[in-house]
């Protein structure tokens, strides 16, 4: 049942990736990416990794892709500039290598430790393991957290509001 | 049974509906293309510049303030989960994150970065 549900999830995710780099259209982009995303939460969520699954698609999926569409409403790029945007020989090129480099890399990572297996949970991602470890152990680093947030809230305020 | 079969009910509906849809509309539907059916109506009167515009950065500025509260929103997850067995120390805890957060809440308002105009 987990690998049939591994092989899906990894198919849509790897077809809605190249869709992402290949669409010249951005808001094509941006929803070949969201499908991308949601299809690694559901990888996470295959893995027992329940907290990191919300997390995938309230931060990911919801928050950081409100982000992208807004950027792209905020450059409004027109038909003609959009034509620039699509596949060349060039560019498949490079992201090929990339892409062959990185595959190299996970499998050399992968050889080490026992061969490869999808779907078996290395660890217990539920929400109260992850909360345990959080609020015991981890207590300092998550009020630093606050900081850097309330740095990045003052930062947003800061540059948004410059009158250019 | 598996817990996820009905998660994966709720997927496959979600996928095959709107498929089934879309299909019988563009194999149902009439398709009578004219040029004044694609121009963007505006009481009658003839469109003088492109419909889409650039859209001011104060809107990305709310993004961006709703994606650091959401990610704060998002300690509150695990915290819920287990804040009894924490006791007063997890209260205490999460009192000095979100007091934090708050003096940030306090400062985005009284910069007026939630003023629209």
């Amino acid at each position: 049942m987990e690998s049939v549900l591994f092989w899906i999830l990894s198919v849509v995710a790897v077809a809605s990736a190249v869709l992402t780099v290949s669409r010249s259209n951005p808001l094509a982009s941006a929803l070949s990416l969201t499908v991308c995303l949601v299809a690694v939460a559901g990888l996470f969520a295959t893995l027992s990794a329940h907290f990191l699954f919300i997390i995938q698609l309230l931060v990911y999926a919801g928050a950081v892709m409100v982000l992208v569409i807004y950027v792209i409403m905020l450059l409004n790029l027109k038909e003609r500039e959009m034509k620039a945007l699509g596949l060349s020989g060039p560019r498949v090129f490079v992201s090929s290598l990339v892409a062959v480099f990185v595959v190299a890399l996970l499998a050399r990572a992968q050889s080490g430790s026992g061969g490869f297996d999808p779907v078996s949970p290395v660890l217990d991602g539920s929400a109260r393991r992850v909360a345990e470890i959080i609020f015991t152990s981890y207590v300092y680093p998550f009020e630093v957290v606050s900081i850097l947030l309330l740095a990045a809230v003052v930062g947003v305020v800061v540059l948004g509001m410059k009158k250019f | 049974m598996n817990p996820y079969i009905p998660l994966l009910a709720v997927v496959a509906v979600a996928f095959i509906l709107p498929v089934v849809l879309l299909a019988m509309s563009s194999m149902l539907g009439p398709k009578r293309d004219e040029a004044a059916k694609g121009d963007p109506y505006e009481c009658g009167v003839p469109q003088l510049t492109p419909p889409r515009d650039h859209f001011p950065v104060k809107y990305y500025l709310v993004a961006v303030l709703f994606l650091l509260f959401d990610v704060e929103a998002v300690f509150l997850y695990p915290w819920a989960v287990v804040y009894r067995r924490l006791g007063i120390l997890g209260l205490v805890e999460m009192a000095v994150f979100l007091t934090v957060l708050f003096l940030g809440l306090v400062y985005v308002w009284k910069r007026g970065a939630l003023e629209w105009d």
